[in-house]
């Protein structure tokens, strides 16, 4: 015996989703670099309904686009609904037409079974021509690398390129590459690497001249390696209670800048400070590395262990280090036994050398 | 004498030279004139000044001399020196408007005439507000008798256009109007104009579709001013026992009035409907006669499909 299921299919949509439109469909925008661009559509309610209508955007730019609104709510006593949107268009973009869309989706109510649903676009779409489309160039130094990015904006070749970088140290040229003519094809992306250069920490600019017969540009672009530091080694040894003690320092300054540096030290009782002390004003220059020294007072700190606190300031940085500490009452005695053997080796020598000598003398 | 005793007098003796010209005359149109003290032959014609009017071109018919005011007056008949009619005032559609009719209709008011001569009138249509470059920009120049025009032909959307008017008497224009402008907002507009499909009870192992008009197709009417495209998506598969993307559940699209869609470019045979927009409809045309297509599905039943209700939302996207 055979089952046939008998089921109910039926697609239905509700009234009020039986129309929709919006006017003027789309908006154009001959580009500009940097363009701020306000602009508006209308949705249109024929059927005079009371609906939300939720906007969102999508296509090929649409962090470019901002709604001011994500959703509206149509009125039955407005026939036409605004809705207002900005665009911000970047400094430059492939030749050509770009096209993205406001989604107008109406938010009816769910239909049971099968429903249909009537969505519409207002199309964004932004011309731009031939000489707002610059080629792309990116540039990047990364692990003794120099990466460049480069696309071609256009719908045409390009023939015989020629890449020049200078890196540049503030104004002194450390480093020029040369790269080799090169083709490009309509939109085509390239991306080329350079390895070997081998940069300290600081702010560099790269110079960059392209040229071929449909580009010729340069421009500058700042590059930063690593980050401003300076670095502060103490050498602490022997600290003694009610003593002004002093404590040589390695200061390097690890950058490409001239940088003015200022130490802060203080000794501290938990958290209370005790005493401080704070150098002058010192300049470096870059990548300079001196050696200086640092006096801590501890008079009237009793024997003991504390922290011992470094402040490196320079530019609005400020970097802190601790260290933990014990003052001594004084030298400890284990180290004064340590001198006394040296010291009657020294008579027992000087007994002995005097005791040659009488005997030298008396042989005479 | 008194200014007021000699005006009476003058009406008096001017009445019963009106009766005396010809009524026949087709280019009677003034009557009455008083001149300098030169005098006038009859059956000659002359640059008249009117006594109640403007300076007129006229055959003399008859003349007085009054000696002691040192003035002729008497009666003519001929033409009036002819004055161009006044400046039209524009009406619809208002200045700095916008609209969706493609066909636009512009209304003006009807200009005065001093001559009262039947009026016709000129109006010029353009994208340049100077309506200065005629082999591309005036879209046109009609000479109407009324007060209204409707444009033959489409305008393009989402263009400014500048429109002017100016009376003719025949003989001469008056000024132009002043410019106004006006915009055809493009739209895009679709209505669903059958809503309804309901397949009813069906039984598995048989395919169910709309081509026959039992039930009737989805008609879709392009209510807006400029041709449309329609993607068609399934939110997901109504079939328990099917995924999307198969023969069990399809769409296509036809004519539902002749020459409404792009036939070669839609999707006229059967394809699956899936969850991802496909093109459906292509070119979707908006003039009246032209405007509606149908969209069919089929719904193919499998035996081991449970019963109950079924639930999936088709979109339709217009693009």
């Amino acid at each position: 015996m055979k089952f046939y299921f008998l089921i109910c299919i039926a697609i239905l949509i509700i009234p009020n989703a039986a129309s929709i439109g919006v006017r003027p469909h789309e908006t154009i925008i001959d580009f500009l670099p940097n363009l701020e661009y306000n602009s508006s559509f209308k949705i249109v309610n024929d059927e005079n309904t009371t609906r939300e209508i939720k906007l969102s955007v999508l296509g090929s730019f649409p962090e470019m686009i901002k709604l001011k609104e994500n959703s509206i709510m149509q009125k039955p006593e407005n026939e036409l609904d605004l809705v207002h949107f900005s665009i911000t268009l970047p400094e430059t973009m492939d030749e050509g037409i770009h096209q993205s869309s406001i989604r107008i989706n109406p938010q009816d109510e769910k239909s049971t079974g099968l429903g249909l649903a009537l969505v519409m676009n207002h199309a964004v779409i932004i011309k731009v021509a031939p000489e707002y489309s610059r080629l792309l160039f990116d540039f990047s130094y990364e692990g003794q690398k120099i990466r460049m990015r480069l696309k071609n904006p256009r719908n045409e070749f390009i023939e015989d390129l020629k890449i020049t970088l200078v890196i540049l140290d503030k104004e002194n040229s450390i480093e020029s590459i040369h790269f080799q003519p090169m083709k490009m094809a309509p939109l085509e992306i390239k991306e080329i690497e350079q390895k070997n250069i081998k940069l300290k920490p600081g702010i560099y600019n790269v110079n960059y001249d392209v040229k071929s017969k449909k580009f010729n540009f340069s421009n500058i672009k700042e590059f930063i390696i690593g980050k401003k530091e300076i670095s502060l080694i103490p050498k602490i040894d022997n600290l003694l209670a009610n003593k002004i003690n002093r404590i040589p320092a390695s200061i390097e300054n690890i950058w490409n800048e001239k940088t003015k540096v200022v130490i802060q030290m203080g000794i501290l009782n938990g958290t209370s400070l005790l005493k401080d002390f704070r150098t002058q004003e010192m300049s470096f220059s870059p990548y300079e590395k001196r050696n200086i020294d640092l006096y801590l007072e501890s008079q009237n700190i009793p024997p003991g262990n504390y922290t011992l606190r470094f402040l490196i300031s320079y530019d609005k940085e400020k970097i802190k280090t601790e260290r933990q500490i014990e003052l001594l009452g004084q030298i400890k005695q284990s180290q004064k036994i340590e001198i006394v053997p040296m010291i009657l080796g020294i008579l027992i020598v000087i007994i002995l050398v005097m005791l040659l000598l009488y005997l030298k003398r008396r042989k005479e | 004498m008194q200014k007021r005793e000699l005006i009476l007098i003058m009406l008096f003796l001017i009445i019963p030279l009106a009766f005396a010209l010809p009524a026949s005359s087709p280019s009677y149109n003034a009557n009455i004139f008083i001149g300098g003290s030169g005098g006038y032959s009859t059956s000659s014609s002359y640059v008249l000044d009117l006594l109640l009017g403007q300076p007129a071109v006229g055959i003399i018919n008859s003349s007085t001399y009054l000696g002691y005011l040192g003035f002729f007056y008497g009666a003519y008949y001929g033409t009036g020196i002819n004055q161009p009619p006044g400046k039209v005032r524009l009406k619809l559609p208002v200045d700095n408007s916008s609209g969706t009719d493609r066909t636009p209709t512009f209304e003006w008011y009807a200009a005065s005439d001093q001559n009262q001569d039947p009026l016709t009138y000129e109006i010029q249509v353009s994208k340049d507000k100077t309506f200065s470059d005629p082999g591309q920009q005036v879209l046109f120049t009609h000479s109407i008798s009324g007060l209204t025009h409707t444009a033959v032909s489409n305008f393009d959307v989402n263009t400014e256009f500048y429109w002017k008017v100016r009376a003719n008497d025949s003989t001469v224009y008056g000024d132009w109007s002043n410019v106004w402008n006006h915009t055809i907002e493009s739209l895009s507009s679709i209505e669903l104009i059958s809503k309804t499909l309901d397949f009813g009870n069906i039984s598995g192992g048989r395919s169910y579709d709309t081509t026959g008009g039992t039930p009737l197709p989805f008609v879709l009417r392009n209510t807006g001013n400029i041709i449309v495209n329609v993607t068609i998506n399934a939110s997901n598969a109504p079939l328990e026992t099917r995924p999307l993307n198969t023969q069990y559940f399809q769409t296509k699209t036809d004519d539902f009035e002749a020459n409404s869609i792009d036939l070669v470019n839609s999707k006229t045979d059967w394809m699956n409907l899936t969850n991802e927009p496909i093109p459906l409809i292509k070119e979707m045309n908006w003039e009246d006669a032209n405007d509606e297509a149908r969209i069919d599905i089929r719904i193919d039943l499998p035996n081991n499909e449970p019963g109950g209700q079924k639930n999936s939302t088709l979109t339709l996207e217009v693009e």
